[in-house]
């Protein structure tokens, strides 16, 4: 997904010769599997942007419809790899609904997620310290690795920041947090706020501009896809010369390390979770941003046995939570995700491993709900388990 | 536009969750790439459907069609909506059948090798299927669309593809058909067995028809051991009439699966589709080059492998000569099949917010005509200053040429009218065809008596009129043809 301006998704759509081999059934979480609307599929939802934009009188801004299939895709980017023309299609819907949005034609609950994050700096309109687990983070103001943990993990999965605060102590590594961090407004953009974008996290960015680090390590895909392709020109001026990367490809450079553990690791994982391991490639990471083989190359190293999905990597399914669907349409996000663990089922697994806050709580949640007997760990609570 | 009472009779029959008219839903359903450019200058190029209704049985569709005759409503079926010839655009309102909801394997029958399917189902999913059974069947007469196209609109298309020149097209498979006619009569064309000459072969009406004879509601085709293996050799030419006679050379040998011919352009176009789904695998790209699939037992197709490699190694035109790993043959032909989306990755969006040029153009020549018809080709592309790329099942002298402009202005749509009817023109005076498998639809239809002759066609209406005398299926296509087929031209 990239931040595109009108006439770029223009010329983009233009591109798309309705060759239909983007919507591939349930690899698109929105495509409605049992009626098959061609305006559920990803071809039908380009075309719903491109009247939207050539043709104003049909009044599609307005239309429940076309709100319902624009804000349900999850911006999961399984199109976009599928389509042969190379049609970048969560950006064009991207656009799609920033045009509703312009119509106040938007679901409800983007709207409490956009006044949260102005008022209170994160989606979820949470006001309790945000770092309390770790106020020595902050007031380390030296360091030249910024932590970034974004908001799902401050204030929804705690144990992913701090499991991965340990590993960087393991490593002896020098690092600060934020002494200002916002939610980056990743999801504004994509639930067609993006016109928000710069005032939200320009406090923030000055932050950064202001004790500029060498590198800002991430845990959350979402997040740094967000500085790294949605972020506008004059935001990344801002932070331009700082190494952006994913926590997986920091651990890289610490393979040999690992494996100096391995035998301890190998030990403990006998006793600590439930196997087969199934690795989820979060769509953020894997597809946003081309990370595949980093998370593999971890558990291969350590010698970590997993399964896959029968779709993984380029081709991996969502587990339907992303682009503020879980939020507008908490019961079809669901939906998705249980289809997820329906597959899970099939294969056997019994814990499902990932590196994205967002698809271990989505998973989490209906896991609990529906009392699937499942665990789920990011990478590096695994790691932490395993080292410590 | 339908009336309320007619629209709340079809959802008696159809059930409301199977029907819309809500204007997002309708203009989905009413626009294909030809008329989406098209309509960014000329008005009359926005379709819109009255109503789409998926339905879910014979039955339903019999009471469609009964009504549709009562109240001269028009009826356009749809498979998934990937023709490329308008052969479902609603062109003048009216209900759109959509098929993908009717989409049940009813039966595989191993024994008899036939299996029987509702029109919706994919003809991947059959495949899957059929691939599972005992050391594995197929039905190769797949087109490149074979990923995504349903069974009913291959049947209605007479679809066939880069295996045609061994196996046929999808007539070919087809034994028994059950059709709703335009009249409203259920009818069964066929049988069971394999052969049958009793009777005029009525079932070859329907099949490549386009649905304006009648909808098909079930079909029975039969399918094929799986061969045991496949193999794909490549190789690079310096020109295009060294690549046609070495197509030649190999026919002398064999009968190859597939014989495909791709431009430096299509190449290119291929390599970016390549570089995002299988990077390790990357075409030279030379004037043309041609990929020759393989099908048969493991020794026997190794062998004619070899012999074609040896072809190519001893022709000095030729170079890049390669036999491709199983891998590499997997994603050369799934790059193939997209080969004419994947040419529109060429493009720069960012530059013009305009349309592409979109006519896929679809001809066949006789083998022996297949070179003049490229120098002619590239005469009138040079005279009209226009880039393009050519892909095509080079053993059946079938070509697709894809321009690759961006439409600017209406000069621009003209030029591409004048492209498509210069090309008809060339086509007829090799003795050739305006359509070799996307089909008529509304953009080829005008052009019929060009290569039927006038009483070709007027046969082919008189058959129209006993099928369908209230001319209520899918109106504007094929023998009934609409001046909006006709592609605005310097001329008008
Ligand atoms: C990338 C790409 C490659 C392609 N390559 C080829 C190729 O190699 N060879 C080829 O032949 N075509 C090709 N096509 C064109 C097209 O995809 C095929 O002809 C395909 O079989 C059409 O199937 P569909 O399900 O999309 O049908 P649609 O396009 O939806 O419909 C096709 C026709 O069938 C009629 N129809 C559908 N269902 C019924 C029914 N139940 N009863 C009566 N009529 C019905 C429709 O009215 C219409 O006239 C290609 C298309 C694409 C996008
Ligand atoms: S695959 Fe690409 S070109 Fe084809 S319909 Fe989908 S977006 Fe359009
Ligand atoms: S981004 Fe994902 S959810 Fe959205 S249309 Fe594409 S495949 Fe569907």
């Amino acid at each position: 997904m990239k931040n595109l301006n009108e006439k770029q998704i223009l010329g983009i759509i233009w591109k798309c010769n309705l060759c239909g081999f983007c919507p591939k059934d349930f690899e698109c979480p929105g495509f409605d599997l049992e009626t098959r609307w061609e305006s559920s599929m990803a071809r039908g939802r380009i075309s719903i942007v491109h009247a939207i934009m050539q043709n104003n009188e049909l009044g599609f801004q307005y239309s429940p419809l076309a709100k319902e299939r624009l804000f349900s895709c999850t911006g999961c980017g399984h199109c976009f790899y599928a389509c042969p023309s190379g049609i970048d299609i969560p950006s064009i819907i991207t656009l799609g609904k920033k045009k509703l949005v312009d119509a106040n034609n938007y679901p409800e609950t983007h709207k409490l997620i956009l006044d949260n994050i102005k008022q209170y700096g994160n989606p979820f309109g949470e006001t309790s310290p945000r770092d309390s687990a770790w106020p020595e983070l902050k007031s380390n103001t030296e360091a030249n690795t910024v932590y970034f943990p974004g908001c799902m993990a401050i204030y929804r999965l705690p144990e992913v920041a701090l499991d991965t605060i340990a590993l960087f102590n393991k490593f002896g590594e020098n690092i600060r947090v934020l002494q200002n961090e916002t939610c980056c407004s990743g999801v504004l953009y994509r639930t067609g706020h993006s016109t928000q974008l710069e005032e939200v996290t320009k406090s923030m960015i000055n932050d950064i501009n202001n004790n500029p680090p060498e590198r800002i390590i991430f845990t959350c895909p979402g997040c740094l896809e967000t500085f790294k392709e949605i972020y506008g020109s004059e935001l990344k001026e801002k932070f331009k010369g700082i190494e952006l990367i994913h926590f997986s490809e920091y651990l890289i450079d610490k393979l040999t390390d690992l494996k100096n553990n391995s035998d301890e690791i190998a030990a403990r994982l006998e006793n600590i979770l439930e196997k087969p391991i199934i690795w989820h490639d979060p769509c953020h990471l894997a597809r946003g941003l081309g990370i595949y083989e980093e998370p593999r190359r971890i558990l291969d190293t350590l010698n970590i046995p997993y399964i896959e999905f029968e779709y993984n990597r380029e081709n991996a399914n969502c587990c339907g939570s992303g682009s503020g669907v879980r939020s507008a349409y908490p019961e079809f996000s669901e939906e998705v995700t249980a289809q997820r663990l329906e597959e899970i089922k099939q294969l056997g697994a019994k814990t499902i491993l990932t590196a994205c806050p967002f698809c271990e709580y989505q998973y989490k949640a209906v896991i609990e709900k529906n009392g699937v007997a499942l665990e789920v760990l990011d990478l590096n609570s695994l790691l932490t388990k395993l080292l410590f | 536009m339908i009336e309320t009472s007619i629209i709340n009779k079809i959802k008696n029959i159809i059930g409301n969750r199977y029907i819309s008219n809500d204007p997002v839903e309708l203009y989905c359903y009413s626009h294909d790439y030809t008329s989406r450019a098209l309509s960014w200058i000329y008005d009359e190029y926005q379709f819109m459907a009255d109503l789409i209704i998926k339905p879910r049985n014979e039955i339903q569709i019999k009471e469609i069609v009964d009504l549709a005759n009562e109240e001269y409503i028009k009826l356009i079926p749809r498979g998934a909506g990937t023709s490329f010839g308008g052969q479902f655009l609603p062109i003048d309102g009216g209900v759109v059948i959509d098929f993908s909801v009717m989409n049940a394997i009813l039966e595989i029958n191993p024994e008899e090798h036939y299996a029987v399917v509702e029109p919706g189902v994919l003809y991947k999913d059959l495949g899957h299927e059929l691939k599972k059974i005992g050391r594995g069947y197929w039905i190769p007469c797949n087109p490149g669309s074979a990923e995504v196209c349903t069974i009913g609109g291959m049947i209605a298309n007479n679809a066939s593809g880069e295996s045609a020149i061994k196996y046929g097209t999808t007539r070919d498979y087809l034994l028994n058909l059950k059709a709703v006619l335009g009249t409203g009569q259920k009818v069964q064309f066929g049988s069971l067995v394999k052969k049958s000459v009793s009777g005029l072969d009525l079932l070859s009406l329907l099949v490549g028809s386009e649905g304006t004879l009648g909808i098909i509601t079930e079909a029975t085709l039969k399918f094929k051991a799986l061969p045991e293996t496949f193999i794909t050799v490549i190789a690079s030419f310096d020109s295009k009439k060294a690549a046609i006679e070495m197509a030649g050379k190999i026919q002398e040998y064999i009968t190859p699966m597939s014989l495909e011919i791709a431009d430096q352009a299509v190449l290119s176009g291929m390599n970016l589709y390549l570089s995002r789904i299988y990077p390790k695998l990357s075409l030279k790209v030379s004037t043309v080059a041609l990929f020759v699939r393989l099908d048969g037992d493991r020794e026997t197709t190794g062998i004619h492998a070899q012999k074609i490699k040896e072809l190519f190694m001893n022709d000095k035109n030729a170079s890049d000569v390669k036999i491709l790993t199983e891998e590499e043959h997997e994603y050369l032909w799934k790059s193939r099949d997209c080969s004419g989306p994947s040419l529109l990755r060429l493009l720069r969006p960012f530059r013009n917010a305009a349309p592409y040029a979109p006519a896929i153009l679809d001809f066949a020549v006789p083998f022996s005509k297949i070179f003049s018809f490229f120098e002619a080709l590239s005469q009138i592309m040079k005279e009209n200053n226009l880039g393009y790329g050519i892909v095509g099942h080079l053993g059946d002298g079938n070509l697709h040429i894809n321009t690759t402009i961006s439409l600017k202005s209406e000069a621009d749509f003209k030029k591409i009218g004048d492209l498509q009817k210069t090309l008809i023109d060339q086509t007829m005076s090799l003795g050739g065809t305006i359509t070799a498998e996307h089909g008529c639809g509304l953009w080829k239809a005008p052009y019929l008596p060009l290569e039927h002759g006038k009483e070709g066609v007027e046969l082919m209406k008189k058959i129209k009129q006993v099928f369908d005398p209230n001319n209520i299926l899918n109106p504007g296509k094929m023998i009934s043809p609409s001046k909006l087929g006709y592609f605005p031209t310097s001329s008008n």
